[in-house]
Order: structure tokens, then sequence, then C-alpha cells
């Protein structure tokens, strides 16, 4: 145990490496128990698995027969998180359509059983039971769903964005003491007597600056970055390791269905089309991955795969626009064997001190719906060994603009926004948007639309920028969905790198390559769903920024 | 020689004026507006950020670009700022946008009133760090002008903000407004929004006594309303025939086209055109459509031998072949569609209408103009002289002894 003259000479408590659920998760967790902690993110908060998950803290029905600890775990936390977040979460009630064929009686019979066993779970989260349904009910429900149906069954699941989850645990443990640097990657674990891991050295991306810091304990929460983390102390640990699986979501632009529909895709798998936020979402892919982790993109094939699945159940997605991509990597927990699916989805955390790196902890496998619980659990081992009594309180302290629900009509009234604008805003920002709507009575300017698809005004992007780590046009996106609808940030992009260049005291140049930079991968992320409509939309987008901004950010002498 | 020519962007203007001065018998055939009508307002030869070239342009694009109202093409090339806060050279550009190569080295103020989308602080130090406004000492500061817009107008589309000016006493608020800021700069440099129709920033001019006009126009913005009212006027005056009508196929009759049209069905007296000309833009415009997948309807289509079935296709059904950079984009080879994140960027801006020369590969009589088609997106002037070169080459093909002049008004 370290004693309290050596704790002073420490730049830090813990140094958190990683700004996805699990890393901000701890960060909060630590800093509400008092402990000075850094966090260090190498690219974004939430760039990784957490910002592009499926945006659900489901319970995890499809564990339920072979890890019901995960399920129960899952349900308990995704409980909690509705008491500390209301404001982000949303509600997404599933159908899953039983096709009438050869033993689809005895499909329905099992899944309705089933789902009995998953009705225990769901008070945990303030879920309704499932019911079993008839063709008539699912069609009635959902009349784009097609085929001989014998049934189904309804059950109840929560959506979140899980972008805002991580931000709004960030500028939680930022506002009890946590350093958070984020486009600063670690370039170096400092291994000190007998091997121990005693601080990190890390880089600025974007400035360059460089520097150090050093502390009683490294929790390393870089998801699929995990070996290549410990790899910077020269750990070379086995039980570090994890199984990489790219998923793949294809998103539209608009909400199709009020409920989220199951489907088989062609090799079997369980694919979905959910209702999110305002838009409809397919998911999700599993895949062994060993690409580039910073540059992870879908695939036209991944896309054709999960249209192909769900154009089965509910035809008209052909003739829907898909506008875009997102593809993240899951960490799973290390295994030799088992195909994709059948990976387990728990998480464990592991000492270091095995390979003789004493200090250094890895935290390996996880969700979102139980990040919370993962973080606390992780934040045990690590007061433990710091010598801390503090309990955790991330149950019911609530995150930042958590703490009471606001009115979007009253709120729309009171600040003279649209109240589409005020719902998204507060959505995103629960009673934070109090603290937007101030900029703008400071500076009416500020009012101003910047992205008028989601919608985003202006003192958004600035709040992202001052108060979230916001760096890029990428960044702002990322924490307010600016650039993210049909338009594909051709109206908005080129602003938002002006106001972001501003901020930030970079050049005007500069804001015209941060706008450029976000709009070559719209369009790498886009093109893969590209369809009859879409390219048309890409082509002009393409022009408009030729037009405007010129193909290279420096323009002409 | 009776010629239709089908789309009224740039080349399709161009074109039909062209035929009309060699005393062709023409019909303009179009409907809704491609990407002209979204076009900057900025005027080049060559896509301006890859190959900037200021050369001088033969004397029937000059020609054509006095006839149209809306646009300015000088002797030297102009420089136009960008809604973005670029400086950039431009071959030519809307007589609304402000030109600054006349302004070297002067005060320019830039507007300061509130509007979405439009921040004069930031377009003011974007534009004065450009290279060329170091260079000439020229200096941009942003002036707060208040009363331009009443605060309901603030969230309007450029396009609706430049439609209030068309009104004289909104010009002359405007005029006002400008007048009663607290300096007198050089010039003044303002949003898209002096006016849809052309001319308005002449007006402002006069009214101050010094250039005033706009940044460049944003997709939709009034440059390309501009366009569309010019064309107009200009095809009137010379004496085109117009259908509004979407074209739906060009069906041959012996050595004829017969053109259908979403304008009602063919008659069996209807005498057809000796030769067409193909001026439907490219996937940008609307001209080229991607399919997505094959479907049921294709696969009947295919085996009953009806269409050759190609991943792109022009949306007017005519014997025409879609290519990038003279190779032909023929189909899929997957049934699932085509890849396009494969093609790479800026590829899908190049599709377009294969030719040699000016004539459709493969078709006789039939000719095709645009952008796509020179294979230089986003460059008006090269558009409307591919228009040029295809009324030439038709009116050639047509046999022009056969003509029969009907003299211009």
């Amino acid at each position: 145990m370290p004693d309290e003259v050596s704790r002073d000479r420490l730049d830090a408590d813990v140094i958190v490496i990683g700004g996805g659920v699990n890393g901000t998760g701890v960060a909060r967790d630590a800093a509400l128990r008092g402990l000075r902690v850094a966090l260090f993110e190498r690219n974004d908060i939430a760039f990784g698995a957490s910002g592009n998950s499926s945006g659900m803290i489901h319970g995890g029905p499809r564990y339920l027969t072979y890890d019901p600890d995960v399920t129960y775990k899952s349900c308990l936390d995704s409980g909690h998180i509705q008491s500390i977040a209301p404001h982000l979460l949303f509600r997404i009630p599933f159908l899953m359509p039983v096709r009438k064929g050869f033993g689809s009686k005895v499909e329905l019979f099992g899944l309705d059983a089933f789902f009995d066993l998953y009705d225990r779970y769901q008070p945990l989260k303030r879920g309704k039971p499932h019911v079993l349904l008839d063709a008539d009910d699912v069609r009635r429900l959902e009349p784009g769903i097609t085929g001989e149906l014998e049934g189904g069954v309804s059950f109840d699941e929560w959506g979140i964005d899980g972008a805002r989850l991580c931000v709004a645990n960030a500028v939680d443990a930022h506002e009890h003491g946590a350093e958070i640097r984020t486009h600063c990657t670690v370039t170096e674990l400092v291994r000190g007597e007998g091997g121990a891991v005693t601080g990190i050295r890390f880089q600025d991306r974007i400035s360059g600056e460089t520097g150090a810091r050093h502390a009683s304990v490294v929790v390393n929460a870089t998801g699929a970055w995990t070996p290549l983390t410990t790899a910077l102390g020269g750990v070379a640990s086995r039980a570090a390791r994890v199984r990489p699986g790219k998923g793949v979501h294809v998103y539209f632009d608009r909400r199709l269905t009020n409920y989220a529909i199951g489907c088989r895709a062609i090799d079997g798998r369980q694919v979905f089309m959910e209702p999110w936020q305002n838009m409809t979402v397919l998911g999700t892919t599993d895949d062994d991955y060993y690409g580039d982790l910073d540059d992870c993109v879908a695939t036209t094939d991944e896309v054709r795969y999960l249209v192909q699945a769900v154009e089965r159940v509910f035809p008209s997605i052909r003739h829907a626009r898909s506008i875009g991509t997102w593809a993240g990597v899951r960490p799973t927990v290390y295994e030799w064997g088992p195909n994709e699916d059948a990976l387990s989805r728990d998480d464990r955390v592991v000492d270091h001190a095995a390979d003789g790196a004493n200090g250094l902890y890895s935290l390996i496998g996880g969700k979102l719906a139980s990040y919370r619980l993962f973080a606390e659990e992780a934040t045990d081992v690590v007061a433990e060994r710091l010598g801390r009594s503090q309990k955790s309180t991330t149950h019911t302290s609530p995150l930042p603009g958590g703490d009471k629900e606001l009115d979007p009509l009253l709120f729309a009234k009171a600040n003279h926004l649209e109240p589409m604008a005020a719902s998204r805003l507060l959505y995103r920002h629960g009673t934070r948007a109090l603290v937007v709507m101030e900029r703008v009575r400071k500076t009416p300017a500020e009012g101003a639309t910047v992205c008028s698809c989601e919608p985003v005004i202006e003192a958004e992007v600035r709040y992202a920028v001052d108060s979230e780590w916001a760096r890029s046009v990428d960044d702002v996106a990322r924490r307010t969905r600016l650039g993210l609808g049909a338009c594909g940030g051709m109206r908005c992009a080129a602003r938002c790198g002006a106001i972001v260049a501003e901020m930030t005291e970079r050049s005007p140049e500069e804001g015209r390559r941060l706008a450029l930079e976000f709009l070559d991968g719209a369009r790498r992320r886009r093109a893969p769903a590209v369809g009859p409509v879409q390219a048309r939309q890409e082509a002009l987008a393409l022009a408009s920024i030729r037009a405007s901004l010129g193909t290279t950010a420096a323009g002409p002498r | 020689v009776k010629l239709a020519v089908i789309g009224g962007g740039v080349a399709g203007t161009a074109a039909a004026w062209a035929a009309r001065r060699a005393f062709a018998d023409v019909t303009a055939i179009f409907d809704r507006a491609g990407a002209s009508a979204l076009y900057s307002g900025a005027l080049d030869d060559a896509p301006w950020d890859e190959a900037f070239a200021d050369t001088a342009l033969d004397s029937e694009l000059l020609a054509f670009s006095v006839a149209l109202e809306a646009w300015s093409v000088g002797t030297r090339s102009a420089r136009v700022a960008t809604h973005d806060g670029v400086l950039r050279p431009a071959r030519g550009r809307d007589s609304s946008l402000l030109d600054l190569a006349a302004l070297s080295g002067a005060r320019v103020a830039i507007a300061a009133t509130r509007v979405d989308g439009w921040d004069a602080g930031s377009l003011a130090r974007s534009l004065s760090s450009s290279p060329w406004a170091v260079r000439t000492r020229t200096r941009f500061d942003a002036v707060p002008v208040s009363g331009v817009f009443d605060p309901g107008e603030v969230s309007a589309s450029p396009y609706d903000l430049a439609a209030l000016h068309d009104e004289p006493s909104r010009m002359a608020r405007l005029a006002e407004c400008l007048r009663q800021s607290s300096v007198a700069p050089d010039a003044w440099l303002l949003g898209p929004w002096l006016g849809a129709a052309p001319g308005g920033a002449d007006a402002l001019s006069t009214a101050l006594g010094k250039p005033c006009g706009e940044t460049t126009s944003p997709p939709g913005g009034p440059a390309g309303a501009r366009f569309d009212a010019s064309r107009d006027a200009l095809l009137a005056n010379v004496g085109v025939q117009l259908r509004h009508e979407r074209v739906r196929s060009i069906e041959t009759r012996g050595r004829r086209f017969l053109v259908a049209g979403s304008g009602g069905g063919l008659t069996a007296n209807d005498a057809g055109f000796d030769a067409i000309i193909l001026a439907i833009g490219g996937v940008a415009g609307g001209g080229i459509q991607l399919r997505d997948a094959l479907d049921d309807e294709d696969a009947v289509a295919v085996a009953a031998g009806i269409v050759q079935h190609g991943a792109f296709r022009p949306s007017v059904r005519a014997p025409v072949v879609i290519g990038l950079s003279g190779r032909a984009l023929e189909r899929a080879s997957s049934e699932r569609g085509f890849d396009v994140a494969a093609m790479g960027i800026g590829a899908l801006e190049r599709v377009g209408i294969l030719t040699d020369g000016a004539v459709a590969r493969g078709a006789s009589g039939v000719f095709a103009a645009g952008d796509s088609v020179a294979d230089l997106p986003r460059t008006t002037l090269a558009a409307a002289r591919s228009g040029i070169v295809a009324a030439r080459a038709a009116i050639a093909a047509g046999g022009g002894a056969e003509a029969r002049p009907r003299a211009l008004p």
C-alpha cells in the first residue's frame, strides 16, 4: 500500500487508458470515490466499439440459455442506468415473428416458454413482460411484415446512444477532478522497480505535445486495442488477449417501423432491424477482424448480408433509403474454437502482476448494458490495491444531465426553439441543455442552426468543444449526430469545421481540412450503403465540396 | 435540320442556342433542374482545384456567355469568394458574384448580419489569411449591418433570402442598411442573397456607388435559379421551341427519332427529329441512375433480350453506353448491385455517356453533351463548350444543305 507521502509525488492515483464505456466508466467510478484520475484516449471518446454498437442496453436474452449470469447482470445494470441517465434511454419494443413451416408451432411454443424465463429478469430494468401473438396480431403491429406466419412474440428492450453515455461518464469524472485527454495516445507504459508499471508517456496526436504521468495503478481499458496497449510496456500477456469481432450496422434515413424486428440471416444467425432515435438501424454482423483498428469500415457485402436477411421478413427495406454504415470491433474474451456468435460476452479484470507487471490491469470484454457494474468491479480492485475503502456510488448518483427530466414542449417554449430541436437537445443533454441554452442567452447568434437534419444549433457545437473535448468535426458528429443525416454533412461540415478551428485556436484553413476529413470519412462509410438515390446524393456532396472547399483544404495560391 | 435537345442545364442550353445560330429547327425538352441549377455561380473550364487554366475561350463560347444574362465572362479570369471562405480563381462568374480580381488591395467589408450558416467574422478571418489576400494586401473586415432580414427570416434557405431581394423595396432596404453601417469600405461582400433573378448585384452597386456582390452559392442557392431564369429568356429570345416534360425514351423510326415523354403519347403523324442531343447530366444531375440490385423485372427483361442490363443506366431510355473515362461500365458482376465503394474518390462524378467526338457511342444521330461527357466534372464552361460542339456535329450529320433556315428574331 503506498503511503501518503509518496502519493503526493504521483500525478494521479489511477491512470485509465481508453475512452470507451469501460474506460470512462472506471474513470467516473474512481473519481466519485475521491481517487485522482487521469484518462488518455488515442482517438476520441466512444471512438471504438462503444460508439459503434447497436445502441441498446438490452438484457441479452441471447445469452440466457448458456450464460444466464450475463443476462442477469445486464438486466440489473440496465435498471441502474435508467435511474442515473433517464434522458438517454428510449424504449425499443421487439417483435420476433415465426414463419409458418415444419416445426413452426413447436418453435413458437419454445419461444413463448423462453421469454417466460426472460420475463423474470424484466422487472430489473422496468421492462414489460412478453406477449404471445398470433399471425394477425403480428401483422397488425407491423403491416410491413410479410410471409406466412405462425405468430410471434413481443418483448421489451431499451435503446441508448452509446457515445453520449461515454461522454456523460467522462464529464462526470472530470467534474470530480479527473484529467481527460482525447486524441492523446499512450506511447509507453513506464516500468519501475521489479517491473511494476508506474506510469505512462503520452503524445497528443493533434498538437504533438508529449508528456508523462505517474500513478500507482494503470488500467488498460482499450477494448480491441488491449494487446497493443500491453505491448507498449513490453508485457506479453496471454491473459489479456481478445478475440476481435467486427460488427457492422446499416442505417436508414427515417424510422421505418415502431417495433424492432428479429430475423434470421442466410447462415441462420439472428439479426435485427430496430427503430433507433430518429432512424432505422440494421445489425449486426460478427466476423473475426485483424485489420486496422483505427480505420474499420463496413464493406458492401456486409451491408448486402444484412439487407438480404431483413428483406425476407420486411421486403420494403429494399426500397428504403440507406444512408450510411458504422462498424466497430468487439473485444470479446479470447477463446480458440467457437464461432463468433458463441463467444462469451462476459467480462474479466486481468491483473498483470502474473506477467511481472505489478500495477497494470486490463479490462477484457464487457457490454454496454453492464458497463457500470464492470467498471464498479474493476474500480473495487483498484481501490483495494490503493487501500481505499470507499464504495461505488455510480448506481445512485445521476450522470450529468440525468438529475431530473424536463418537458420538451415547455423547454422549447421557454427557449424559443423548435419543439423537434428541443426534444433532440434534451435527449442528448438532459438538464445540461440548460447550459447549452445559456450560451444562446449570452450570444443570440449561437442560436443559429448548423445541422438542420438532426437538428443541431451552433451553441451545442460550441458546448461540445468547450465542455466535451470535441476537437474535430468527427468528434462533434459523434456527440451530436451532426452531419449523419441524409445529406451526409454536405450542408454543415464546413461551418462546423470553422467553429471547431476557431475555438481550438487553429487556422481557418485547418477548419476546412477538418471538414474535408469528415466528408471523406462520411463518403467511405456511406459508399457501401449506396443505392440509387444515395448515389446521386454522394455525387452532389462531392460537387459541393469541390465548388466551395476544393479537394485540398489549402486552396489556391 | 430538326433537332431535339434533351436537358435544360448549361450544356443543353448552349447546344440549343448554337444550333439556332446555325438556323436549325430546335426543340428543347426538359422538365426539372439538374446539376446546373445546383451550381455555385463560378464558371470554370477545368476543375479549379485540380488544374486552373487561364486559357482564351473560343469566340462562340464567349458569345454564348454574353447572350446568357446571368453570366459575366471577361478577357481575364475572375476571383470569387466561396461561402466557406476560400478565395478561388474562376474563368468567369455569375454576374452577382463579387469579382475580387478587380479589387486587389481594396478594403472589402463583409456584411455581418444574423442568418443561419453565415458567420461574417470567420469568413473575414479565412479570406484575409488566404495567400492572394496577403499578397495583394486586400483586407476583409466583418462589419455589423442590422435590419437586413426580419427575425422570422434568419432560418430561411439562401434561395429564399435571395428571392426576397427581387422585390425592389427590399433591395432598397438592403442598400439603406449598408449605407447606415459605421464604415465606408471600397466594396461590400454579401451572402448569396441578391435576388433569384439576374441583375441584383448591379442594382445594389449602382445604388451604393461601389461594387457589391455575393459569395458563391451553396447547392440549391440562387446562382442556379438565376441561370434557370436567364436560360428561359435566352431560349425564348432565339426562337427555340419548348416542351416542358420529362423524357422517358427515345425511339427510332427509320432514320428519325421520336421522343416520348410524360406529356402524352406519340401520335402517328408525329414527324420526329433528324438528330437528338442528350444533355441530361451525370449522376449528380439525375441524368444517370445507379441500379440497386437485380430485381425480378430486370431478370424477365434480360431473358427477353429487351435491355442490356448495366449497373448505371441513363434516366432516358436511349441506345447509349454509360462509361467512365472512356471505358464502358457495362454491368455489375454481383447480383446484389454495384460496389460504388470500390470506384474511388470522385469517380461517381465522372460517370457519363460515352462518345466518339460528340456522337454517342454506337448510336448514329444521337449526340451527347455535358460536364461528365467532357470528363470534367463541375466545369460549367466545359459543359457549355461540349454543347456547342454537339450542336455543330448534329447539324453536320443532319446535312446542313437540307436545312430550311428560319430567320432569327
